[in-house]
């Protein structure tokens, strides 16, 4: 069992890319575009690693490794004779295509499949709030009480606010899967463009059920706290339920 | 005797898997410096190309910083990593699973798959009950009452129903997570074995679950899914002596 480390418990951090771009990279994220945005269909070759170097004006190393990437994250197979067939996404793809299955090819956010990643993020934060209200601990009561105090203040930054109470709650859950849904919204929530960020504001009576939550933790009441997380966090799914 | 040609790939796959062991077990804490790509290299017995698609790798998952001049700093994973992360924590380099993460991940997915049971028997997607019963016939070909464990080939067919619901839910985000869980979760049969619980996944609660869902009975579905789950809850709780808290 990892012991708990201080360093969990510095506050939430953005799940940022280190700022290195390599020219795999480059490469990489072109060819997953193309794949996502049904440029390449399901079943098809890419081009051959040298055409694809030529093109990319890169060298062939930075192809090959761009293609090993492709393949980890299952939108390609590598097939015999060295050839890369491109893979239904939907079928193979992992999860670290989660934020960029939200954009269609021309651009605008897909509702459905943002639909789709907010209710996950609904049920297994809702989830989370039950384990961390079974597994109560004065630490985490406290940190929660003083967010909310501070959602109070007249000046309070709502959106740091309200990711600070989820990081510290998704921590007190002490269910590791919970804290990377917790990092993976936040990378989410960088890349919605503007529009939907305003769609998604909720309004000061909202924190009332941010002190709900926080007095269900405290009482050990997993009921009230799935429920009281249910409040906060469905709205933003009706949002882009509404989107036909 | 049939054997696998070794590929550049497979080299760099158990460089990272070594690495990434060392860091998600907190061996290799957050804020300390891996060594040089050189000296990994050596230490490895490998060449350093591969020691390169290796860090690359751990650092798309959020493992690391490979900051400029060529170090290469481990990160805090519970805060910088996200849910792409999450099956490569659960199994590890040498196939065995890790009780933690393993717990974490089985929580998750009844969360995933309980509500995507719900979503299924709301839409009512054309074609759901044939895929259902395609994959419900596939499971009672295999169920055997007198079988203690299950095998492999019973955990693929019970794997296939959850699909179909997955399907039927209309969700990407709920598909992706299967996607990414497949493999895992089939290499959760290692644990049944030295177990020897009776009938651990029983294909009734799967025909309860599926009959729900093509009922279009919501909540009846979401509750039939979670009492299908709850048997793989108490095999891990037996597996790490513990609850989910995890000690």
């Amino acid at each position: 069992m990892p012991p708990a480390r201080p360093t969990t418990d510095t506050g939430p951090q953005l799940p940022s890319r280190s700022t290195r771009v390599t020219v795999a990279d480059t490469v990489h994220d072109r060819l997953r575009a193309g794949i996502l945005g049904g440029s390449y269909a399901p079943g098809t070759l890419l081009p051959p690693e040298h055409d694809l170097a030529k093109s990319e004006g890169v060298n062939r190393q930075a192809v090959r490794e761009a293609l090993q990437r492709l393949r980890q994250v299952g939108v390609i197979e590598i097939v015999h004779g060295g050839g890369a067939r491109v893979l239904d996404w939907r079928v193979n793809g992992s999860l670290s295509l989660l934020s960029e299955a939200m954009f269609r090819a021309d651009g605008p956010l897909d509702a459905r499949v943002t639909e789709s990643i907010f209710r996950l993020r609904l049920v297994t934060l809702v989830d989370a709030a039950r384990l961390a209200a079974e597994h109560r601990r004065d630490r985490a009561v406290e940190r929660l009480r003083d967010i909310v105090t501070q959602m109070r203040a007249p000046e309070a930054n709502d959106a740091v606010l309200r990711g600070t109470f989820w990081y510290v709650l998704t921590a007190a859950s002490r269910n590791v899967a919970y804290r990377l849904v917790y990092n993976t919204q936040v990378g989410i929530a960088l890349k919605l463009p503007d529009d939907s960020v305003a769609a998604l504001l909720q309004g000061p009576e909202i924190i009332d059920a941010y002190e709900a939550l926080t007095d269900a933790i405290d009482n050990s009441d997993q009921d009230a706290a799935a429920e009281a997380a249910h409040k906060i966090l469905a709205p933003a799914v009706a949002v882009f339920e509404a989107i036909p | 005797m049939m054997l696998q040609p070794v590929g550049r790939q497979s080299v760099s796959d158990a460089v990272y898997a070594q690495l990434r062991d060392l860091i998600v077990s907190d061996t290799q804490p957050a804020g300390s410096t891996l060594p040089s790509e050189r000296d990994l290299a050596a230490a490895a017995g490998v060449n350093r190309q591969a020691v390169r698609e290796a860090l690359q790798r751990l650092r798309a998952l959020g493992l690391v910083d490979i900051v400029h001049g060529g170090g290469v700093r481990v990160r805090d994973w519970r805060a910088s990593s996200d849910l792409s992360l999450l099956p490569e924590i659960v199994v590890d380099a040498n196939g065995r699973i890790r009780a933690e993460p393993a717990l974490a991940l089985v929580r998750f997915r009844i969360a995933v798959n309980c509500d995507a049971a719900r979503e299924a028997a709301r839409r009512q997607a054309p074609g759901l009950a044939e895929s259902l019963d395609a994959a419900m016939a596939r499971a009672w070909a295999l169920h055997n009452p007198e079988r203690e464990v299950p095998t492999i080939e019973m955990i693929d067919a019970y794997e296939q129903v959850w699909a179909a619901i997955i399907a039927g839910s209309g969700s990407v985000a709920y598909q992706l997570v299967a996607n990414s869980l497949r493999t895992t979760v089939r290499s959760y049969v290692q644990l049944f074995p030295p177990m020897r619980i009776p009938n651990p996944i029983p294909t009734q609660r799967y025909q309860e679950t599926v009959d729900a869902v093509k009922a279009g009975d919501t909540d009846g579905a979401g509750i039939a899914a979670a009492a299908t789950l709850a048997s793989a809850v108490k095999i891990f709780e037996t597996y790490t002596g513990s609850g989910p808290a995890g000690g």
